[in-house]
């Protein structure tokens, strides 16, 4: 669950479901992807041999979808059909020209590979330079400077116009570092430009990194610079780094869920700190029965990606691998909740519709525990002794059943031999089971019931992998008598 | 190229008029507007008003562009 600042809005303004500011049948954030949906499926059936025999076998009509609401009945797809499809899920035509690439992190070993065209990233900039153009305040403001992370985890970066001044910086290594803080000290004196940096941007494991850093080094970022937003995008925001980071920089936060594969994800909300999607891409939230939920619910996030603004690789109701909650009518766009990666969660062992526990219910509460061990991502840095600010918990669920009841055993690696502190481990996992229990009432009240019982199991350092995105969280031990 | 492709072809090259292109900017704004009139409402710090990822502000000229928008998931 993320947390967030309470809502300042005018409720005059909080009518997402309120057609009567729409035009026609489509609520505003609808209104582009009405636009492009029909073109965006009869392209893809047209040009990709994938689409069209995926469609085909379904028995539809590519020509009937002119709805965002006509996408429930295609077929989802996911990565691997994807990749093993090749150039037969992608649109090529006679002219095109590929100008970059970019794939998936390949944590479960299949790194997968997304074209973008010459065409498909001319008319996003394009598109931008208006849009951004358009929706600016002409009120004399100097261009924001931003200091931006530029790490190509997932290959080259699509541009996109704005109006600000990007500095690049880099923290893998000392002098990158001293450099950024350079820049973060530095007056400018540049006709139309702010004098110093006030944004910060980019991954955030290497913004939280960075902040570790400057803190280790004794820097006070709040007074000694001039920071006011920070924008991070990648991985799960904890509540914890949240608050770090605000209260470190003085700054507000606001981060990003993408997937590398799609053009488009959701920016985080100041009002109803959830998220939105980006209006140039489709979100739809499908439960374990496989239907689309309306109105509120938790499902697996289902994306489309947008023609024009996606060409070359078509995604259509394409499967992300997140759970996510949704509430349609929650803020002025449909509020999208993010819980983990759906390998991450555990389900009830005969219903998987019902959700026990999510992957950010038990990163969120292993992130606050600093006895917790954590993967190390960097070692490299001189100034910088404490090497966990940004590695996730080291941690593996075990479910066993016996009878009509089950176990559920959370073990949790410590950065310390958990025997050698008896009376403070005690206190953690208090602490641990209660906090999981808060979050979850469904498995609070079996636990209550006696039909299962939660038990947290401490490991010494070196015994568990990171949690990792690509491999489960909690596995099923054999049923017994 | 099959006729089918080709005809679709024909049908899309519309897509990058001047016309259509400012008609999707327009559709885009209004889904972006209703966010923007929270921000400046609530009286957020300007910057974020403009500001939501990769939806950065920008006069018609000066526009330097931002890598963004590969994301990675969370």
């Amino acid at each position: 669950m993320k947390v967030g600042a309470a809502s300042a809005a005018p409720s005059s303004l909080l009518r997402a479901g309120d057609r009567s500011v729409a035009t026609g049948d489509s609520p505003p954030h609808d209104l582009l992807r009405n636009e492009l949906i029909g073109q965006t499926v009869a392209r893809a059936a047209a040009l990709s041999p994938f689409y069209r025999r995926l469609y085909e076998q379904a028995g539809i009509d590519p020509a009937a979808i002119r709805h965002v609401r006509d996408l429930e009945p295609l077929p989802t797809v996911e990565k691997e059909q994807l990749r093993l499809a090749g150039r037969e899920a992608q649109c090529w035509e006679p002219d095109t020209r590929v100008s970059h690439v970019q794939h998936t992190t390949g944590t479960t070993g299949n790194v997968f590979f997304t074209y973008r065209s010459v065409a498909e990233t001319q008319f996003i900039r394009d598109f931008f330079s208006r849009a951004n153009a358009a929706r600016a305040v002409d009120d004399g403001t100097p261009t924001p400077i931003m200091l931006q992370i530029q790490v190509p985890y997932h290959g080259t970066a699509m541009p996109i116009p704005a109006k600000v001044f990007v500095l690049p910086f880099a923290v893998n290594e000392e002098q990158l570092v001293d450099y950024a803080i350079m820049l973060l000290r530095k007056e400018f004196d540049l006709p139309g430009v702010d004098s110093r940096a006030s944004i910060l941007s980019g991954d955030q494991t290497q913004i939280r990194a960075f902040t570790d850093y400057v803190l280790q080094r004794g820097f006070e970022p709040r007074t000694e610079f001039t920071i006011r937003l920070i924008n991070l995008q990648g991985r799960h925001l904890t509540s914890r780094w949240r608050t770090i980071l605000e209260e470190t920089w003085g700054a507000h936060v606001t981060d990003r869920f993408s997937v590398s594969e799609v053009l488009g994800g959701a920016a985080s909300c100041p009002f109803c700190a959830g998220y939105h999607f980006d209006p140039y891409v489709v979100p739809e939230v499908v439960d374990a029965r496989g239907e689309v939920v309306h109105g509120e619910g938790t499902g697996s996030l289902v994306l489309t990606a947008l023609f024009p603004f996606v060409q070359l690789q078509p995604m259509i109701r394409y499967r992300s691998g997140d759970l996510f909650a949704v509430r349609e009518d929650a803020c002025y766009a449909p509020r999208f909740e993010f819980q983990g990666r759906a390998l991450h969660a555990l389900y009830d062992a005969g219903d998987s519709r019902e959700l026990l526990l999510t992957g950010v219910d038990v990163v969120d509460v292993l992130d606050a525990l600093p006895d917790v061990n954590r993967m190390v991502e960097s070692n490299d840095l001189t100034h910088a002794r404490y090497n966990q600010a940004t590695g996730g918990p080291r941690a593996h669920g075990v479910r066993r059943r016996t009878g009509g009841h089950e176990e559920l055993t959370l073990s949790v690696e410590l950065t310390f031999n958990a025997p050698l502190y008896a009376q403070h481990v005690a206190g953690l996992e208090r602490r641990i089971r209660e906090a999981l229990l808060h979050r979850s009432s469904r498995l609070a009240a079996r636990v209550a019931a006696g039909t299962t019982r939660l038990r947290i199991e401490f490991v010494a350092p070196g015994s568990l992998s990171a949690l990792e995105r690509g491999t489960p969280l909690w596995s099923d031990a054999p049923e017994t008598a | 190229m099959s006729a089918q492709n080709s005809s679709y072809r024909q049908a899309s090259d519309g897509l990058y008029s001047e016309e259509n292109l400012n008609k999707l900017v327009g559709l885009y704004n209004k889904a972006k507007s209703a966010g923007d009139q929270l921000a400046v409402a609530s009286a957020t710090n300007a910057i974020h008003t403009y500001l939501e990822g990769e939806a950065l502000a920008a006069e018609s000229f000066e526009l330097q562009e931002v890598a963004a928008a590969t994301g990675g998931s969370k």
